[in-house]
């Protein structure tokens, strides 16, 4: 994911403007990529139940149906999501859906005997005169037979998405929500591959290629890990310190003060 | 004197604030890097570049302990693992059964292992079609 200015973000402020900014995106996205929906599997139809949008760039969100693919293709389950925009006042919410078949290919009983694993993102804009905070909630939905089968329950796959990726309601409606998107959605095999006890790496992953082989280098050191993990500690000694220094301080020019003036009267 | 008395103890105050500060990095010290080597069992090493461990817990709990202590400047994360991003090091995690294997290797060489999972992500990368670098250390990825 490259970071850039998402449909999401477009959506903060006022509930008019998302409304327009999505029914266009939605309206350019069935007009420029009407391949690439089908690409995959064309005999799974579209919901067509909310106008679409993407929540990312076609090629950034061809890049997570292609992971999952091919976690399907190695787990022989289905892994997608589905992001529903709405605002105060909206006629109709906005929705993204994908899976391992393919940017807005949903996923189908059909299509997915052995069972799917969806993530499901709903986030509420207001408009900038509303009192009311935008919000938004996720959930992991399990369908069966795996429910059942695999004994995984969504509220456990959900806590372990958020903690294993750091990832949060707020992430998804921050600045990064491609990112934060894409990640817990990627999570979905990798958890799941851990629930079955499915080895990743049987051996040793080597550290090869050379560095001839990649083109790019690491960035610069971040920083401490130390001054990191302990600032907000050092934060408070440092007010704490300056505050007490200050009343102490102030204490003290008082009572030489009254010391000076007591001389005076004597 | 009173006023003398009155600055003695703002020095004593924070001459004590500045001891429990240093106490409180002293006790951090070391680095993520440090605390996985005393925490799991070592399965390979490669002179002060690389070394990987095992954990007997899942991955994804092991990624959470290490995550809970030590805060990542940068996190990403794919289908196949979890890639953190320290001070001097770049820490792996992937399942291995119902274990997890860590990989802590030095920046160069952790980004060369990881190259196609985190390129452009925790570095610059430039692919044939394209060239971008993706948030970097500091960016909460």
């Amino acid at each position: 994911m490259t970071g850039r200015r998402t449909a999401l973000r477009l959506c903060r402020g006022a509930t008019a403007r998302c409304v327009t900014t999505l029914a266009l995106l939605a309206a350019i996205g069935a007009v420029a990529a009407p391949g690439d929906a089908g690409a995959t599997t064309p005999s799974i139809p579209p919901p067509l139940s909310a106008p679409r949008w993407s929540f990312a760039s076609v090629a950034d969100e061809n890049e997570l149906a292609n992971e999952l693919a091919e976690a399907t293709g190695e787990l022989d389950v289905c892994f997608g999501w589905t992001v529903t925009v709405g605002g105060s006042g909206a006629a109709r919410s906005m929705s993204s859906t994908g899976s391992n078949f393919g940017p807005e290919q949903p996923m189908t009983r059909a299509a997915c005997p052995n069972g799917s694993i969806e993530l499901i993102v709903e986030l509420i804009y207001t408009s900038e005169s509303s009192e009311e905070s935008d919000s938004g909630r996720w959930y992991v939905e399990v369908s069966p037979p795996l429910a059942s089968q695999s004994g995984l329950a969504p509220t456990t796959l959900k806590n372990l998405v958020s903690q294993s990726t750091g990832m949060s309601t707020e992430n998804l409606m921050g600045d990064n929500d491609d990112v934060a998107l894409a990640r817990m959605v990627l999570a979905l095999p990798l958890l799941y591959r851990e629930h079955l006890g499915r080895t990743t790496s049987v051996e040793v992953e080597s550290a090869t290629p050379e560095t001839a082989e990649i083109d790019g280098t690491v960035d610069a050191s971040p920083g401490s890990d130390s001054m990191r993990q302990t600032w907000p500690v050092i934060a408070v000694f440092a007010i704490g310190g300056a505050a007490l220094g200050l009343a102490l301080g102030w204490g003290g020019a008082r009572l030489t003060l009254a010391d000076s003036t007591m001389k005076g009267v004597r | 004197m009173k006023a003398l008395r009155v600055y003695l103890a703002v020095i004593v105050v924070l001459s004590a604030l500045v001891v429990a500060m240093l106490v409180s990095l002293a006790a951090s010290s070391g680095g993520a890097r440090r605390w996985i080597d005393d925490r799991y069992e070592v399965v390979e090493r490669t002179g002060d570049r690389s070394t990987v461990y095992r954990s007997d817990k899942s991955a994804s709990t092991a990624i959470r302990q290490i995550t809970d202590r030590w805060t990542p400047a940068a996190r990403h994360n794919d289908s196949e693992g979890w890639y953190l991003r320290y001070d001097d090091s770049i820490v792996a995690v992937t399942i291995s059964g119902s274990s997890a294997l860590i990989y802590v290797d030095d920046p160069a060489t952790g980004y060369r292992r990881w190259f196609t999972h985190i390129g452009g992500r925790f570095g610059s990368y430039s692919g044939p079609a394209e060239s971008f670098r993706g948030g970097g250390p500091g960016s909460g990825k």
